[in-house]
C-alpha cells in the first residue's frame, strides 16, 4: 500500500459532515418544516474543542466518537469526552488517565 | 457446518484466536499499518459514513439502523477468514464471550470473571499491563506489547499512536442482561423510525438504545468495560470480536425462534436508508480488494454456534 492510500484510508474523507458547531434539529409539523439550528462554542480550559455533536429530535445529544452513549446534555458528553481521551486532557494535577465523570447516560437507572 | 464455540473455559479455541489476531497485528500492510489495524480504521469509517449524511438521528452505515447486526456479523467473518489465512488453520472458528453469563454475577466478580484472567484477555489498566494484551510503558519497544497504533480524537478525527490498550472494567455501571428478555422476545427485525428511537425491534434492543437501562444490552458491554471499549475505535481491544460474536449468536437464536420474520427494511425502502436495506452491500472501505456482500446474503450462514440453552430463559414466559 503506497503512503498516499495509507494517508487516505486515514484521513475519513467519507465523512462530508456540517461541523462549524452547529447542530440541527427538523421536522414537519402541519405541512411546516420546523428548522432548529444551534450553535455551541466549547471550550475545556480555554481550548477551543470540536467534537461532531449530534442533537436528536428528543434533545439527546451524541457524538460517534463515543458511539454508544448518548447523554441529556451537552456538558455531561464533554465530561465524559475528557474521560474518554485521557491524552487530550491533562489533569491540574499534571496526570493523565481515565477519570470518574458524573456525566449521566440519557435514561440510566443504574 | 463449521461450529463456533464458547470463548471459555480458556482452551484451543481462546489460544487460537489470540494467536490469530497477534499474526494479523505483526502483519504490516504499509509501513505504519498492520491488517489488524485495518479493521481498526474500517469500524470507523462506517461509523463516518452517516447515513443519510447529517441525519439527525447519527445512524451510520453500521450502527443505529437496520444493518447493524448483519454489517457486523460480515466484519467477524472477514477477520475469522483472516485469521484462518495466518495460522493456516482453515478448521479456525471465532469464538465468542458469552457476557450474558457474566451479567448474572454480583459486579465484583464480574471484574474478576475467568474471560478477565491472564490466560485469557487480560484484565484492566491504562495500559493493560498482565496477559497477551499487556503493554510496557518503560520498555515501548519491546515486540510483546500490544501497541495502539490508530485511534480517533475528541474531534473524530483519525490519528496515529502509540500507547498501550486502556480498559476500566465495571467502573461506571454493572454488567446487567436488563431488556436481554425483551430484546430476545421482540417478533420483529426493524421497523421505522430505522434508528435508535425504535421501540420494538430486535436490532435496537439488541444494539442496546432502548430498554428499561441505557445504555443496554450489547452497548452496555462496551461501556462497562471502559477505556477504548467506549469510542469508535473500540476493534483495537480484541475483546471487541469476542463480544460482538456473542451478539450475532443472540440474533441467530432469535431467527430460530422467529423463522419467518423477514429482514427489514426491504429493499423498495427511499435512498435515506442506503446501506440498510435488505439488498444494499455492506459498507466496506474504498481500499477493499473484495467485493462487499449484501444484506441478504448475511442472512444465512455456515456456520452454527455450540449451544444457545443459555438463552432460552429469556424468551421462557
Amino acid at each position: 500500500m503506497s503512503h498516499e492510500r495509507e494517508a487516505r484510508l486515514l484521513a475519513g474523507i467519507d465523512h462530508e459532515g456540517q461541523h462549524d458547531g452547529t447542530l440541527v434539529r427538523e421536522t414537519e409539523y402541519g405541512g411546516h418544516t420546523v428548522r432548529v439550528e444551534t450553535q455551541y462554542k466549547i471550550l475545556v480550559d480555554g481550548k477551543l474543542l470540536q467534537p461532531q455533536l449530534i442533537l436528536n429530535s428528543m434533545g439527546q445529544v451524541m457524538t460517534h466518537a463515543m458511539p454508544y452513549e448518548q447523554f441529556s446534555s451537552v456538558i455531561d458528553l464533554i465530561c465524559r469526552l475528557i474521560d474518554r481521551f485521557p491524552d487530550e486532557f491533562e489533569n491540574i494535577d499534571g496526570t493523565r488517565g481515565l477519570g470518574t465523570s458524573n456525566g449521566a447516560h440519557d435514561g440510566d437507572k443504574s | 457446518m463449521a461450529t463456533r464455540v464458547n470463548a471459555l473455559p480458556a482452551g484451543t479455541a481462546l489460544s487460537d484466536y489470540i494467536a490469530g489476531v497477534w499474526a494479523l497485528k505483526r502483519e504490516q500492510i504499509s509501513a505504519n499499518l498492520s491488517r489488524y489495524d485495518w479493521y481498526v480504521i474500517w469500524h470507523v469509517r462506517a461509523m463516518m459514513n452517516e447515513t443519510p449524511p447529517n441525519n439527525s438521528a447519527a445512524r451510520n452505515a453500521a450502527h443505529r439502523g437496520p444493518a447493524f447486526l448483519p454489517w457486523h456479523r460480515y466484519f467477524l467473518l472477514r477477520l475469522e477468514a483472516d485469521i484462518r489465512r495466518v495460522l493456516g488453520k482453515p478448521t479456525f472458528n471465532l469464538p465468542y464471550w458469552a457476557w450474558n453469563s457474566d451479567s448474572a454475577l454480583l459486579p465484583d466478580l464480574q471484574r474478576s470473571a475467568p474471560i478477565w484472567a491472564d490466560n485469557a484477555m487480560g484484565g484492566s489498566g491504562a495500559p493493560v499491563s498482565a496477559g497477551r494484551f499487556r503493554f510496557d510503558p518503560d520498555n515501548p519497544e519491546d515486540p510483546e506489547n500490544w501497541t495502539v497504533r490508530v485511534e480517533i480524537n475528541s474531534n473524530f478525527q483519525l490519528v496515529r499512536t502509540r500507547r498501550g490498550l486502556r480498559r476500566s472494567l465495571g467502573s461506571e455501571l454493572a454488567l446487567s442482561n436488563e431488556g436481554l428478555d425483551i430484546a430476545l422476545q421482540c417478533s420483529i427485525y426493524d421497523e421505522i423510525d430505522w434508528d435508535h428511537r425504535t421501540k420494538d425491534s430486535l436490532r435496537n434492543l439488541l444494539e442496546g438504545w432502548v430498554g428499561p437501562v441505557r445504555p443496554a444490552t450489547h452497548n452496555r458491554v462496551h461501556v462497562w468495560i471502559s477505556g477504548d471499549m467506549t469510542t469508535a475505535h473500540s476493534p483495537n481491544d480484541p475483546i471487541f470480536f469476542l463480544h460482538h460474536c456473542n451478539v450475532d449468536r443472540m440474533w441467530q437464536f432469535w431467527m430460530t425462534q422467529n423463522p419467518d420474520a423477514p429482514y427489514l427494511p426491504a429493499p423498495a425502502e427511499p435512498e435515506s436508508l442506503k446501506w440498510h436495506r435488505r439488498e444494499d452491500q455492506l459498507y466496506t472501505p474504498a481500499d477493499d480488494t473484495e467485493v462487499a456482500p449484501l444484506i441478504a446474503d448475511m442472512l444465512v450462514t455456515d456456520y452454527d454456534y455450540d449451544t444457545t440453552t443459555d438463552l432460552e430463559p429469556f424468551v421462557t414466559p
